[in-house]
């Protein structure tokens, strides 16, 4: 198989970086692969994909850019990327800003028009594109009328129209819903059949997914290539990727921690299946969610921003204390219109808010100062101040509070949350991790009582969201906060959440249990929701879910 | 939310070409200038309002009422103040005389400005941005300078989106960036300014990488899937646009349609 992308000892370092993003990587893409890069943040991975198209060192200014990087035989260095990416195309993780026309069609004939080819054949690859990606229908929107994840498939739509050789995805999926991610997972499978795409590259933490589609891994640490093999030889390496905070397949974790050796771990469910041999378990203690003292009560809310184009059809919702409630449902369910309506940022067309015992219906969120605290999903939007500190002691300062008593909540909840060390620090230069924090932290220096979040850990590594929700977690048990939690990441709601709401154009489909919920995976799959492997492998091997690996070894009956 | 002004219809004007249109515009904006007197500014904002409603479109500029209205008061407010001249005096205010010229001129003005954004908005209701951007392309403005217009318009609602976010987030930290006085607003400004301005930036710092991922050299010749092509009734618009604008300018040059001949 010939050779399409050649990397020879390549070193990077950023302008004005002290250290190196890339410490001598060799590497090459051959005909046919389809190459998996994992690691944990800060390894190198996305420069690794902007070198791979030649925006590195082209148009990302670098201090030193040392090695050789061939493109179907093209020097990176000599060749623009508006030519290197006829060959090998990017599609980034910020999928804002890489839509920049104004309908769905103009997008994806934006690549097309660039490589002046004739009109018809243009319309021929944007229909192509459109139906791989399952856009079609939506020709004429406005992209910004798009959802998160009609956005994110555009993206791949249009550079798919490109025809490249070399399709490379840096976390272009994350906003997809599982099932949507194994979909285009399995186009990409296809076209590499079909010759279409010759190799792809993709960045992903879903590491049982990517078992499914890569023929080869490659995992970064500090910009160095630290091990390299087909999908069994290096995710099987179960204390390797936990050391690099990733999470292996959770059947392949499970079959370690039982003590198989490692060419006998699976990595997905129906290799799992086969290996399960007198698997035994005690039933999982139900967990009884205490439904005593109700902080927060919605009777039948209604809501429209267009007259009779209903958003929310009659939510009837309790919260108790000391809970940490999910909240799920496809894009476009109401969610978030519905986290509006608890903060008092909308009210409800009909229908009664009640917290603490007070109708705060017709309140806005100052009512609610100091009760519920409210995260959004992106931290830019809350940060404003120009040091970590300004930003946590915003809130408790509007409160009129006295500054000594100002003084010692940023420090308790910068402890709590673990930034002590960045209070001098400016937020707009800290890791997305880090801001993600400080939005939280700014937040909880109101002491709420509840605290809201509205997809806290989109863009997160696996390990970032478990520290996240960890400390979350934490406030939940050391100071009782009752926890509200927008996700559709259901490994969180598996792992965290003791109650799960799901939505459906508006309406509260099923508010149970997490476990019950997670019994009736029918249900979920036509609601587009793919439950976390080990509970599919639990439902179909035992009849029983288990929501976490863990849960699941200590029942077990040996 | 909406931001967009085109409003989906089949209507003449939605069909002709937007080159066609955006010579229209033109016309409108000489015609207006032609004529001083109220009447005939008057009758020129009569054809703007026509084709409007020719283009079953007159829902989408429905917002432009009120402050069109508060500009037209405030032309007649104004106008007679600046330009007094004439003969016949309406209205003495100690040293001030108000003329009745001055007054018909004013209203004149409140038409004329009146129409010419009536007609540039005509062009937005009944054109899509793309076909816009390709008008302009064919008229031989630099790809960068039509992509740039049709790139506003589609950051715009990008930009209003997160500053519904912001304000929600501010107000979830117990302060509301629009409450309170002039001072207070100002001075809270910059809690919406200052995020929203980090957020584009991180964006648009992506914009020019995506754009080159995709095939972009600013030299290179590019073909476009929007085919712009003239029809018959193109050329008939085109022509009596012409036909209009060289009879008005001839009435002026005989004095037809003004209050000041020697004033705009």
């Amino acid at each position: 198989m010939s050779t399409l992308i050649e990397l020879d000892d390549v070193w990077v370092r950023y302008r004005m970086a002290r250290d190196y993003a890339l410490r001598g990587i060799s590497l090459k893409i051959r005909e046919g692969d389809v190459v998996g890069i994992i690691g944990p943040t800060g390894a190198g991975k996305s420069t690794l994909a902007k070198v791979m198209c030649g925006i590195v060192p082209n148009l990302e200014p670098c201090d030193e850019f040392r090695g050789y990087v061939s493109v179907c035989g093209l020097d990176t260095r000599e060749v623009p990327v508006g030519i290197i990416c006829r060959r090998c195309a990017m599609v980034f993780q910020d999928y804002e800003a890489q839509l920049f026309r104004t309908s769905v069609e103009l997008e994806v004939a934006f690549g097309p028009e660039n490589l002046g080819l004739e009109p018809s054949e243009i319309e021929r690859r944007v229909k192509w594109a459109l139906e791989l990606t399952g856009l079609v229908g939506l020709e004429r929107r406005y992209t910004y009328a798009l959802s998160g994840g009609q956005k994110q498939r555009l993206a791949i739509a249009s550079v798919l129209s490109l025809q490249p050789d070399v399709l490379v995805l840096d976390e272009a999926t994350s906003d997809l819903d599982p099932r949507g991610k194994l979909e285009l997972f399995q186009v990409i499978k296809k076209l590499i059949e079909a010759r279409i795409i010759k190799a792809a590259v993709i960045i992903d933490h879903h590491l049982d997914k990517l078992a499914q589609l890569a023929n080869r891994i490659v995992v970064l640490k500090n910009g160095e290539v630290i091990d390299e093999g087909t999908p069994r030889e290096v995710l099987t390496k179960v204390e390797l990727l936990k050391s690099l905070k990733l999470e292996p397949p959770q059947v392949t974790e499970l079959f370690h921690r039982l003590g198989h050796t490692r060419d006998k771990l699976p990595l997905t469910i129906d290799e799992a299946l086969e290996h399960t041999k007198n698997l035994r378990a005690r039933k999982p203690e139900r967990t009884e969610v205490s439904k005593v003292d109700k902080v927060l009560s919605l009777r039948d809310i209604w809501f429209y921003y267009v007259p009779s184009e209903w958003v929310l059809k009659g939510i009837n919702l309790d919260v108790y204390r000391g809970e940490c409630l999910g909240i799920i449902g496809q894009n476009g369910s109401g969610k978030t219109t519905l986290a509006n309506i608890i903060m008092g940022i909308l009210k409800p067309i009909k229908g009664r808010v009640t917290l603490l015992d007070q109708d705060v219906t017709e309140k806005g969120p100052t009512a609610r100062i100091g009760i519920i605290g409210y995260v959004l999903q992106n931290p830019d939007y809350q940060i404003f101040n120009r040091t970590v500190y300004e930003e946590l002691a915003f809130a408790p300062k509007h409160m009129n509070l006295p500054p000594d008593e100002v003084d010692r909540r940023v420090k308790h909840v910068a402890k709590l949350v673990g930034i002590e060390h960045l209070l001098d620090e400016d937020p707009f230069f800290l890791s997305k991790a880090d801001r993600q924090r400080v939005a939280v932290a700014s937040v909880l220096t109101m002491y709420p009582k509840i605290l809201l979040l509205d997809e806290p850990t989109t863009g997160l590594t696996p390990g970032e969201t478990r520290d996240l929700m960890d400390l979350v977690m934490k406030l939940n048990r050391e100071l009782g906060m009752t926890v509200i939690v927008i996700t559709h990441d259901m490994n969180v709601v598996a792992r965290y959440c003791t109650r799960v709401v799901l939505m459906k154009s508006g309406e509260i489909v099923i508010d149970t249990d997490t476990r019950t919920l997670f019994k009736n995976i029918e249900l979920l799959r036509q609601n587009y929701i793919e439950p976390p492997q080990i509970i599919e492998y639990t439902v179909r091997a035992l009849g029983e879910p288990y929501l976490t690996v863990d849960e699941l070894i200590q029942h077990l009956e040996r | 939310m909406k931001f967009v002004l085109y409003v989906d219809a089949n209507s003449p004007i939605h069909r002709l070409d937007p080159r066609t249109k955006l010579y229209w515009v033109l016309c409108v904006f000489i015609w207006s200038m032609t004529f001083n007197h109220p009447l005939y500014t008057a009758a020129i904002l009569g054809i703007v309002l026509a084709t409007l409603l020719m283009s079953r479109a007159i829902k989408g500029v429905k917002f432009a009422t009120i402050p069109l209205t508060i500009l037209i008061a405030m032309c007649i407010v104004l106008w007679p103040l600046f330009r007094r001249e004439g003969t016949t005096v309406l209205l003495s205010l100690g040293p001030l005389n108000i003329y009745y010229e001055s007054l018909l001129y004013a209203v004149a003005v409140g038409f004329r400005l009146t129409a010419m954004v009536l007609a540039g908005l005509t062009l937005l209701v009944t054109t899509r941005i793309e076909e816009l951007e390709a008008a302009l392309v064919k008229l031989k403005l630099p790809y960068p300078i039509a992509f740039g217009v049709s790139a506003v318009f589609r950051f715009i609602p990008t930009l209003m989106g997160d500053a519904h976010m912001v304000i929600a987030a501010q107000r979830a930290r117990g302060v509301d960036p629009l409450r309170g006085s002039l001072v207070t607003k100002i001075k809270n400004s910059a809690l919406i300014v200052a995020p929203i301005f980090m957020t584009s930036m991180r964006r648009l710092s992506t914009l020019p990488l995506a754009m080159e991922s995709r095939g972009y050299t600013p030299t290179a010749k590019r073909t476009y899937l929007i085919q712009l092509k003239m029809r018959p009734v193109d050329y008939i618009y085109i022509a009596l646009s012409t036909a209009l604008t060289a009879t008005f300018i001839y009435m002026r040059l005989n004095g037809i349609g003004v209050i000041y001949p020697h004033y705009i």
